[in-house]
């Protein structure tokens, strides 16, 4: 059905342009290694929790099976429903090979060559070493198979013609920096992979551009508009200081939702915390915290804004109103 | 000495709100209902530090910020919500009365949580395990070091693949069919873990029933 729609919708649209043909026709993706190392499943299954596999392709306010296809997401391009990603051979990836688990999750490519929608973050994966992929699988293949497959996106044309996400691709994709650095610590270089990589805090906290781009001018300065209205705010380091963040208790915001002010986080952040971040070794929550608040390694982490004692929520000027809202 | 202090802070608190009031246009109920959930931010702020090991333990000032708490949950925060309560400035979302048996729910967990707390808070905090491996200082490029030393020992495949409940989940919904033994067991806990159930508590809270600014 969708493809008949893709037919007369967007067919006709296209037709006369070449441009639209070679988009098609253009091929995307590298080819993946013949072989693997040995996965191991723990390990994998702590990636595949810290990447938000878990909690995107699960939807667990409906309390649907896990990684059955998680709850659908709003965005100015359209509803996107995040896939069954079981190993049911038809509803779900079991007839995948490791190759094709590997090009999706590290290149945003299917098994049939088409591009996927940057929705799915696979660009914070690019990263993801032979060994990485290796264990996601190993845990991906302990997960009951679920046989419903997952309500197809409904995304109106120009986006629907899934060929254009080349051009995206071919602007936007690119790989995040996560290699270390001379002269910064353990915990710091091991935030970087968690937030930059697998933890992918990016896609949300920063803007994004009219095509869905991020905008690095922007990096971590927030962004109001997220799938279902939510709002991240800014994480910038001078904004966590501000707001009485420490490495301490930024870590332990990422364990239990408090904040410093004793708020506790709602939106999209508290099911980060609730899915993701509460799953974490206390290490690498202190390491993402140190990351964050030393963003340009240099040991130094600003110490805190003195949190306003007498500012109860009721009496504060709304339109300054702190994060406790919008997260 | 501290008392009379947090009591200062609060009398003048309220008079800063009762200025800033006007401004804002909560009034009414909605600005009661803010107040209650402000003494509660307030209590949790207070603790936290005590819980994370920030600062001594003082099993009585646990006690007592508990007890602000469950005073301000359960049926007094509901009576609070009466139908359709949104004039003015709030951030309560219409779901509160489309939901309204999740909401009075967590609002009951929140005072069964802290009446729990504010009875068991010289039980202390959860002795402290042993460090754990420092993931952190592995070289990552190579990521192959055997599971055991970098993932938590907390959580198995199932409960991070997520088909299998949290273990730190307790069934809160099936405990709460049986008031008297769920508060027996909560009152044996450490008080940072009762402590972490409130805090998981007001999230689930906040993510379904406050809406962002607006």
């Amino acid at each position: 059905m969708r493809g008949l729609i893709r037919l007369f919708a967007v067919f006709p649209a296209v037709v006369g342009s070449v441009g639209a043909g070679a988009l098609a026709l253009w091929p995307i993706g590298e080819a993946e290694p013949r072989s693997f190392p040995t996965g191991n499943a723990e390990r994998g299954a702590y990636l595949a929790r810290s990447g938000g596999c878990v909690s995107c392709h699960t939807n667990a306010a409906a309390n649907g099976p896990a990684l059955a296809g998680g709850a659908p997401l709003d965005t100015p391009f359209g509803t996107f429903v995040p896939p069954n990603i079981t190993p049911h051979p038809v509803a779900g990836i079991g007839r995948w090979t490791i190759q094709d688990f590997a090009r999706a999750v590290r290149q945003g490519v299917s098994p049939e060559g088409d591009p996927y929608y940057p929705v799915f973050t696979y660009s914070f994966y690019a990263g993801f070493t032979d060994q990485d992929i290796a264990d996601l699988w190993e845990a991906f293949r302990t997960v009951p198979p679920v046989a419903e497959a997952a309500s197809d996106h409904d995304v109106t044309f120009p986006f629907s013609f899934r060929s254009g996400l080349k051009l995206w691709r071919a602007n936007y994709l690119k790989a995040p920096e996560t290699d270390a650095l001379m002269g910064t610590s353990s915990p710091w270089n091991r935030g970087r992979v968690l937030v930059e990589g697998a933890a992918h805090c990016a896609a949300c906290h920063t803007g994004r551009n009219l095509a869905g781009g991020l905008k690095d001018s922007a990096r971590f300065a927030g962004n109001d508009n997220l799938p279902g209205g939510s709002k991240a705010p800014s994480i910038l380091v001078a904004d966590l200081s501000a707001r009485g963040f420490t490495v301490a208790n930024l870590s332990y915001a990422l364990q239990s939702g408090v904040l410093p002010n004793g708020d506790a986080f709602g939106g999209s952040m508290s099911e980060v915390v609730a899915q993701g971040t509460s799953f974490f070794t206390d290490a690498d929550r202190e390491a993402i915290a140190t990351y964050l608040l030393d963003p340009e390694g240099t040991g130094l982490v600003p110490a805190p804004a003195p949190l306003p004692a007498d500012t109860p929520m009721a009496g504060m000027d709304h339109s300054k109103m702190d994060m406790s809202n919008e997260n | 000495m501290a008392k009379q202090w947090t009591g200062a802070m609060a009398l003048a608190a309220s008079a800063v709100a009762a200025v800033a009031m006007a401004h804002t246009g909560s009034t009414g109920i909605v600005l009661e209902r803010m107040k209650g959930m402000t003494a509660m931010r307030d209590a949790v702020a207070e603790l936290a530090p005590m819980m994370q090991g920030a600062v001594p333990y003082d099993a009585f000032i646990v006690s007592e910020g508990a007890a602000v708490i469950a005073g301000h949950a359960g049926e007094t925060m509901l009576s609070l919500f009466p139908e359709g309560s949104l004039e003015g400035v709030t951030y309560a979302k219409p779901e509160i009365w489309s939901n309204w048996q999740d909401f009075a729910a967590l609002a009951e967990e929140m005072r069964v949580y802290a009446d729990a707390l504010s009875e068991a808070a010289p039980n202390g905090l959860e002795p402290a395990s042993a460090p754990p491996a420092d993931m952190a200082g592995m070289d990552h490029t190579g990521m192959a070091l055997p599971a055991a030393e970098e993932t938590n020992p907390g959580f198995s495949v199932a409960e991070l693949m997520g088909y299998a409940e949290k273990t730190a989940d307790s069934p809160v919904s099936r405990g709460l069919a049986d008031p008297a033994s769920l508060a027996l067991t909560l009152s044996s806990l450490a008080a940072d873990d009762l402590f972490a159930k409130i805090s998981e508590t007001c999230s689930s809270c906040h993510a379904q029933f406050r809406a962002g600014r607006n």
